[in-house]
């Protein structure tokens, strides 16, 4: 077992790490930048480095080799998925949480991967193998692939660089426009085709390996409601989902992960048509993922500790399940690749990101004022935030997550709808307008759900013009109040017997200073 | 003392109680308000019984008296932008313009960069009629372009920007009057 690590990361993931990591009785190290020197995680850790960035992975390392640090935890983004910085790790000793440096390289390469799944019999999404390059051959691969279809360019990601044709008639002029597109925007004119899978539902497996090819299966988890390809909702299990599509999407996850021999927590993502009940694989990614919390929610595990043991040597049952017993046996077969947890709930995470779901989503800086986080039956808050935080555009804007979760999904959505109510964050514009939408949304009560559902149902000015009257008046009222104080009559915060309020109103405001003041005018 | 509190396109006028003048009201409707600053910038608000909860964000610097108060509100769950000012200044204001032909009501709303970027186009120009939500700049920026709309009704103002021009964070982009 070791005793201490780094956590190669900031804001809320890095508190939450350094939160699984002190249960097990590790010491941490922060490290930080100087904007994040103020940073929350920095006093939750025991120990912290200074480092020029959060992708400097030679100032990462030696931060580790000062602090005695036996392992690096690098969170998500930043040098997460970072091959190179996965062996300089192995090279220098330390052991990094997460897969090696192979089998991360492996699911990287987004060609490798579909030809991993392809091998081990799991479904991918038709398309060229590789880049087309001559329009012949664009033509024929494009008429045994079907319409409609996407170009996507070979560098892009993240959604970039795509293009949706209808027909064939379309074909050769959207690949000119594509190919130029591409070589302008990634420096890489490369294109292929790949099938579009009309309004697809987002449904991802989370995994755990040993690193032999031995791989548990968490569940799935439903992550539909995106806008630009990112994520803004999660939640597990998937609604509406018949039970041998969702058996047949773990099997298919285990065999991909085993066969590239995953070690630590990692997720396979599928497209799911529902029209056909079709599903595809699209990608692994290599690490744990922001939504890991829904799936903890709803297995009892907690990921981040199973992966510390793990990388400490821990045998994956021990790792995940400890002296909790793990899952059972599927009673509709005994397939072991389609064991279920006992007493699943259901869980939703909503994303808090500092952004303007008015104005384009666009990002939104400023200072944090009152940081006010829901609490109560069924919730949980995974956030770093606090009074007065800076909020730049040098990082993710994503501030918090927010995660309910119920006996059923009707009774998550209530507690999440509750706890969305009582939120405050000011000082920045937030996604929490939309969430509390959303919660009444009468598609996601259905669940009636598919990528296209925010671009779809989603309209902000409607939404906006909606304020209740009453609010609005209370608003106009305190904001009156703030450009003229003193003028409405304020009740007094009268102590019991005579001392100053502990929680002290303004002073304008108390009855006990005023009286002062006047006995002091005699 | 009266105030003018623009929410969007509406406008509520609140009557803040005074010895010498009329009854507390907001939008025409008397109130019995009971009202306490919790914290700075956080309210606790009781009107017949029925309890509130508000939280402002200034916005803007406040350095011209003159201009409305920006502020934002969080009430309810709803977030709202809203302006103040003294009633009778705007009622006057919007009286001399509207003698010497102009439809502004007098104080205007500037749209700022909300990060650093890049003008990729402007299609508005200084005395266009603009309806809520029309797209009044577009930004490139973080490798993505967006429109920034307009947030109620209005008169562009001044345009303060061009096209292929790079802008700071929070840089004025466009003044925008409100119309009657």
């Amino acid at each position: 077992m070791f005793s201490r690590v780094l956590v190669a990361n900031r804001g809320e993931i890095a508190l939450r790490v350094m939160r699984s990591a002190s249960a097990l009785g590790w010491r941490t190290v922060a490290i930080h930048t100087d904007l994040d020197r103020a940073a929350l995680h920095v006093r939750a850790a025991d120990a912290a480095v200074r480092v020029e960035s959060y992708l400097n992975a030679e100032a990462i390392l030696a931060a580790a080799q000062k602090s005695e640090a036996q392992a690096i935890h690098p969170g998500y983004g930043f040098l997460s998925e970072n091959p190179a910085f996965a062996r300089a790790c192995r090279d220098e000793g330390i052991v990094f949480v997460g897969p090696s440096p192979e089998a991360m390289a492996l699911m990287g390469d987004k060609v490798a991967a579909r030809q991993l799944a392809a091998s081990v019999g799991v479904p991918t999404v038709p398309g060229t193998p590789e880049p087309v390059t001559e329009d012949a051959a664009a033509a024929k691969a494009a008429a045994a692939i079907g319409y409609p279809l996407l170009i996507k360019a070979a560098a892009g990601g993240g959604g970039k660089g795509m293009r949706a044709v209808r027909s064939a008639k379309e074909l050769l002029p959207s690949l000119a426009q594509a190919r130029s597109e591409a070589a302008a925007s990634f420096g890489d004119g490369s294109v292929y085709l790949e099938k579009l899978v009309e309004r697809p539902r987002h449904i991802e497996v989370q995994l755990f390996g040993d690193g032999t090819g031995r791989v548990e299966h968490l569940g799935e988890r439903e992550c539909s409601i995106q806008r630009r390809y990112q994520k803004v909702v999660e939640e597990s299990p998937a609604p509406d989902l018949p039970d041998d599509v969702r058996r047949a999407m773990w099997r298919a996850a285990v065999d991909a992960a085993s066969a590239a021999k995953y070690a630590g927590a990692g997720t396979i993502e599928f497209l799911y048509e529902s029209s056909t009940q079709r599903f595809y694989f699209l990608e692994m990614n290599a690490r744990l993922q922001v939504e890991h919390p829904v799936t903890e929610q709803v297995t009892g595990v907690d990921l981040v500790q199973a992966q510390l043991r793990l990388a400490s040597g821990s045998p994956l049952d021990e790792a995940l399940w400890g002296e909790a017993g793990g899952p059972i046996e599927n009673p509709k077969s005994g397939d072991p690749r389609e064991r279920v947890i006992q007493n699943p709930v259901h869980a939703i995470e909503a994303r808090i990101y500092a952004e303007d779901p008015f104005n384009s989503w666009l990002p939104s800086t400023g200072t944090l004022g009152v940081v006010r986080e829901s609490g109560g039956l069924g919730v949980r808050v995974d956030s770093a935030c606090e009074p007065g935080q800076e909020v730049t555009v040098y990082y993710d804007p994503l501030l918090a997550k927010l995660i309910a979760w119920g006996r059923s999904r009707d009774e998550a959505i209530a507690r999440l709808r509750r706890a969305l109510d009582e939120y405050l964050l000011t000082g920045v514009r937030t996604s929490l307008p939309f969430h509390r939408w959303l919660v009444r949304d009468e598609a996601f009560l259905k669940a009636d759900l598919s990528t296209a559902f925010i671009a779809e149902r989603w309209r902000p000015d409607e939404v906006a013009s909606a304020a209740p009257e009453n609010q609005m008046h209370a608003a106009a009222l305190v904001a009156a109040h703030a450009a003229a104080p003193g003028r409405l009559v304020v009740a007094p915060r009268t102590p019991p017997n005579g001392r100053a309020p502990l929680a002290g109103a303004a002073p304008s405001d108390s009855n006990w200073r005023r009286a002062a003041r006047r006995d002091a005018l005699r | 003392m009266k105030l003018s509190v623009t929410i969007g396109d509406r406008r509520l006028v609140v009557v803040l109680p005074d010895e010498s003048g009329p009854a507390p009201s907001v939008d025409g409707a008397p109130v019995k308000a009971d009202l306490v600053e919790v914290r700075p910038g956080l309210y606790s608000l009781v009107i017949d019984g029925r309890s509130y909860e508000v939280a402002l964000d200034k916005v803007g610097s406040g350095a011209d008296p003159t201009a409305p108060r920006e502020l934002t509100a969080h009430a309810g769950g709803a977030v709202l932008d809203l302006a103040v000012e003294d009633e009778r200044r705007r009622a006057l204001a919007a009286l001399q313009a509207k003698r010497s032909g102009s439809t502004a009501q007098g104080g205007a709303t500037t749209i700022a960069a909300p990060m650093p970027g890049r003008v990729a186009g402007v299609p508005v120009k200084t005395g266009d009629a603009v309806e809520r939500g029309q797209t009044l700049v577009v930004l490139e920026a973080m490798k993505m372009e967006s429109a920034l709309t307009a947030p109620h009704a209005g008169t562009v103002a001044e345009v303060l920007v061009q096209p292929g021009q790079t802008v700071q964070q929070r840089q004025p982009l466009l003044r925008l009057e409100r119309s009657t």
